[in-house]
């Protein structure tokens, strides 16, 4: 790949498929969670994220120049994904992810059944809290809360004010204290 | 920790794949890092390698079975039963 030159500013050259990789590595996850926020799909989102960056692979092969790789995987994951959400709504009427993927499967086999229980219906809280926040709101909170990202790094990601990035958690948080009292869990520590 | 921390936490970490799959992009399509053969000459070697098999073979002296049974002569005139094997043939014609 030595001949493969990729027109990257991201302070070093990008100059071969192993940085191109680096990359990967290093906003793979960024980009899932934006094409996540938008259609609350873990498998979808990253299907969605790696056409993304072979989008961007083959941008620099044909030797576009890209100043802000990260900005700009983060535009086109967020495009796509929108576009699937269209796709899916002409395809079935509807782009409710639990209608079209059904009950989430459980991750934790080694819980205790009850314990499973209150987790999977916490989990179906959450996910109807998240289904009535705008996509904007979502993107925050994935950054946050799949990633660890704090307020300062969320706003440098997602190019909004810290500011905005405060408002948008208090109103998820609280989104999900009020659900959660409706369905009888107290959730204040 | 707030519990709606734990909550939101918990759950978009189920949600996150553990890891990231690899990424196909070492030879993308469209992109070849290696010049291709046209496809008329690809063809002209495999005809041409095919036609110089043949004449080859063709060139190669009859290869005759290797056997160590015995001559097929003694065994022309042998029957299931046995009976007639390792008789000597006789010009005798059969009754009509």
């Amino acid at each position: 790949m030595a001949g493969n030159r990729l027109h990257i500013v991201t302070g070093i050259a990008v100059t071969a498929a192993g940085e191109f990789d680096t990359l990967y590595e290093r906003h793979g996850r960024e980009v899932w969670a934006v094409a996540y926020a938008r259609r609350l799909d873990s498998a979808l989102a990253m299907d969605i994220a790696q056409e993304a960056f072979l989008r961007l692979w083959r941008e620099c092969q044909s030797g576009t120049r890209i100043d802000n790789p990260r900005a700009w995987l983060l535009r086109v994951a967020r495009n796509l994904a929108e576009d699937t959400a269209k796709s899916a709504f002409r395809r079935n009427g509807t782009t409710e992810p639990d209608l079209l993927q059904g009950v989430v499967g459980d991750r934790d086999p080694d819980a205790e059944p009850l314990g499973r229980l209150v987790q999977a219906e916490l989990h179906a809280t959450v996910r109807e809290v998240l289904q009535g926040l705008p996509p904007a709101d979502r993107d925050v909170l994935t950054l946050k809360y799949a990633l660890d990202y704090d307020a300062t790094a969320i706003a440098q990601a997602l190019e909004i004010q810290a500011s905005a990035v405060h408002m948008r958690l208090s109103r998820a948080r609280q989104r999900l204290a009020d659900q959660l009292k409706r369905v009888g869990v107290e959730a204040t520590s | 920790m707030n519990r709606i921390d734990e909550i939101y936490r918990d759950y978009f970490r189920h949600e996150m794949p553990r890891t990231l799959p690899p990424l196909p992009v070492n030879e993308p399509a469209g992109v070849t890092t290696a010049p291709r053969p046209a496809n008329g000459f690809v063809l002209a070697a495999s005809v041409a390698a095919l036609l110089g098999l043949g004449l080859w073979q063709a060139g190669q002296p009859q290869a005759r079975p290797r056997t160590t049974a015995e001559p097929p002569s003694l065994l022309n005139s042998a029957t299931a039963d046995g009976a007639t094997i390792l008789k000597p043939a006789t010009n005798e014609t059969p009754n009509k």
